[in-house]
This record gives C-alpha cells, sequence and structure tokens, in this order.
C-alpha cells in the first residue's frame, strides 16, 4: 500500500465517500492523508457541510423568493 | 426513499402550461388556516418554480410540476399550518413529482440531450492545486452556520452558486444531494459510466465550494 501524499486525489476520495463506501485501501489512505494534512481536514468539513446543505435546500428561506438570489461580484465557476 | 411511488399522471406534460391559472385557485378560507394569503401562494409558486427550473429543461414541464405539487398542497391545507411547515411540505412534495419525472421512461431519451458546450469539460479545480497535488494556498476554515441568519445567508449564496455550476453538472448533484438518489440510479439514468459519476459530482462540490469561498460569507479565521 503506498502512502496518499497528494491532495488533490484526498478530494476526489473525499467526495466518493458521501456517495458510497471507499474500498479499504482508500479508506486507511484517506485516513492517514487526513491525520496529516490540517488543508484536507479543512476541506473535508466543507463538503461535509456543502453536501449536508444540499438536502436542506429549498427548507431554509432564502428571503429573496421574488427573483435570483443576490451574488454580487465574482466569476462565474469555471 | 421514493423507489416504491407510482407515476404521477404523466399525460399532460406536453400540454399548455397552466401557470396562468395558479392566482386564479380559490384558496381555503378555513380558519384553521389564516395564514394561506394570496401573497404566501405567490411566495410558495415563485419558490417551487425556482428549485423545478434547476432540475428540468423545458420551462413548461417545470411550471405542470409545480402546479401539480400547489394543487397537492391545496387538496390537504388543514394540515399544515403556518408558512414554514407549508413551505417545506410544498418542497417535499415537489422533490417527489420530479423524482418520479426523473424516473418515468419519457426522461431517458432526452435525459442528457442537451450540453454545456466548453462549459460542461471545465475542472473547477484547475490551478488550485501544486505538482505534487498540494493545495497552494492555505485552505481556510468555514464558519459552521448554527444562527439561522448565518444558515440563510450561506444557504443563499449556495443556491446562486448552483445556477453558476454547468447546468448538467449542478443537475447530477441536485439529483445526488436534494432529491437523495443513489449514484448508480444516476448513472442509470442518465447514461453515464459511474467513473463520469463520480467526477462530476466532485466538480460540482468542488465548483460549489470555490465560489461560495469567493463570496466571501463562509470564511471563518484561518486555523
Amino acid at each position: 500500500m503506498t502512502l496518499l501524499h497528494s491532495c488533490q486525489k484526498a478530494a476526489e476520495l473525499l467526495s466518493q465517500s458521501l456517495d458510497e463506501p471507499l474500498d479499504m485501501v482508500d479508506k486507511l489512505r484517506l485516513r492517514m492523508h487526513l491525520s496529516m494534512c490540517g488543508n484536507c481536514r479543512n476541506v473535508q468539513e466543507q463538503l461535509n457541510l456543502i453536501h449536508k446543505m444540499g438536502g436542506q435546500i429549498g427548507t431554509i428561506d432564502v428571503c429573496n423568493d421574488s427573483g435570483e438570489p443576490p451574488l454580487p461580484h465574482g466569476d462565474p465557476v469555471r | 426513499m421514493f423507489g416504491n411511488l407510482p407515476y404521477p399522471a404523466m399525460s399532460n406534460f406536453q400540454s399548455a402550461s397552466m401557470n396562468n391559472q395558479t392566482e386564479s385557485i380559490a384558496l381555503p378560507t378555513s380558519a384553521t388556516h389564516p395564514d394561506t394569503s394570496g401573497a404566501l401562494w405567490v411566495r410558495l409558486r415563485q419558490r417551487l418554480l425556482r428549485h423545478a427550473r434547476m432540475m428540468v429543461f423545458e420551462p413548461a414541464l417545470a411550471e405542470d410540476l409545480v402546479q401539480e405539487s400547489l394543487v397537492a398542497v391545496l387538496e390537504k391545507p388543514e394540515a399544515h399550518r403556518g408558512e414554514a411547515s407549508l413551505m417545506t411540505w410544498a418542497v417535499a412534495i415537489l422533490k417527489h413529482k420530479i423524482a418520479d419525472w426523473y424516473r418515468s421512461p419519457h426522461q431517458r431519451r432526452r435525459s442528457w440531450v442537451e450540453t454545456d458546450g466548453d462549459d460542461a469539460d471545465a475542472d473547477p479545480t484547475e490551478g488550485l492545486y501544486d505538482e505534487q497535488g498540494s493545495y497552494k494556498e492555505v485552505v481556510p476554515s468555514w464558519q459552521q452556520p448554527e444562527k439561522q441568519e448565518t444558515q440563510r445567508q450561506m444557504m443563499s449564496v449556495m443556491e446562486a452558486c448552483l445556477k453558476r455550476l454547468p447546468s448538467q453538472t449542478g443537475r447530477v448533484f441536485m439529483m445526488r444531494e436534494w432529491l437523495g438518489f443513489e449514484t448508480t440510479e444516476i448513472c442509470e439514468r442518465l447514461s453515464l459510466s459511474a467513473e463520469n459519476c463520480r467526477m462530476i459530482l466532485h466538480r460540482a462540490r468542488m465548483g460549489l465550494r470555490q465560489c461560495m469561498m469567493s463570496q466571501g460569507h463562509t470564511t471563518g479565521g484561518l486555523q
């Protein structure tokens, strides 16, 4: 088993783990990486929150049912 | 969760949209439901439409699904007092209607016909990592939305960010997270490979994450 050094791969596994159980090796590699990497722990927290909020869409009043939700600045996501 | 529902009547999906009828439906005047006013009804309809339009291509179809949901709410208004529970209930009904539509045989043929052009292949993680695959910049910790006002703000930002995703990417995300479909079912309904499905969901989440961060509502102090 090789160690997982890449945060990029870790993010993919974090996302995958929200949809399906990871196999044993990936699970262990991810866990080890997270134990050493604060950045990825924060990403994990963020993806978990997005996952949770996704199920709550429509049940939280966003105070703006008249049209587009406000998005004052920023470029479209690429 | 929606697995055993019978399909609703699908025959009128091609019919002219019934969107002009909503305001003219007689509102229940029951004393047990004093909050049901015309203004509430308009807000409810607008909210449902906003969500429906994220999930289905044809505007007329979105209108029809919303209309059917509103009729279902109207049929049993006394069961739900207060605007908040009425909204929640109506959204739940709409979710069932949309899930049923995705599972209907009509849907399969046209599921993936529309593309986003170049946008569909855009990778939101481009430029995020260095050559070793590590984050180029420190990833900030997000504030956990405990207060209701913070939750509202974050939800508002997330909905806006969802619209900025390539539309198919946003739709797959919504099928998974909002409708609660298993990924295997999403792949099957949309004729995608498991690998492709995984990648789309990953891009959706990373795209949302970056968009939400760029809006600044989500960052707390750096850890």
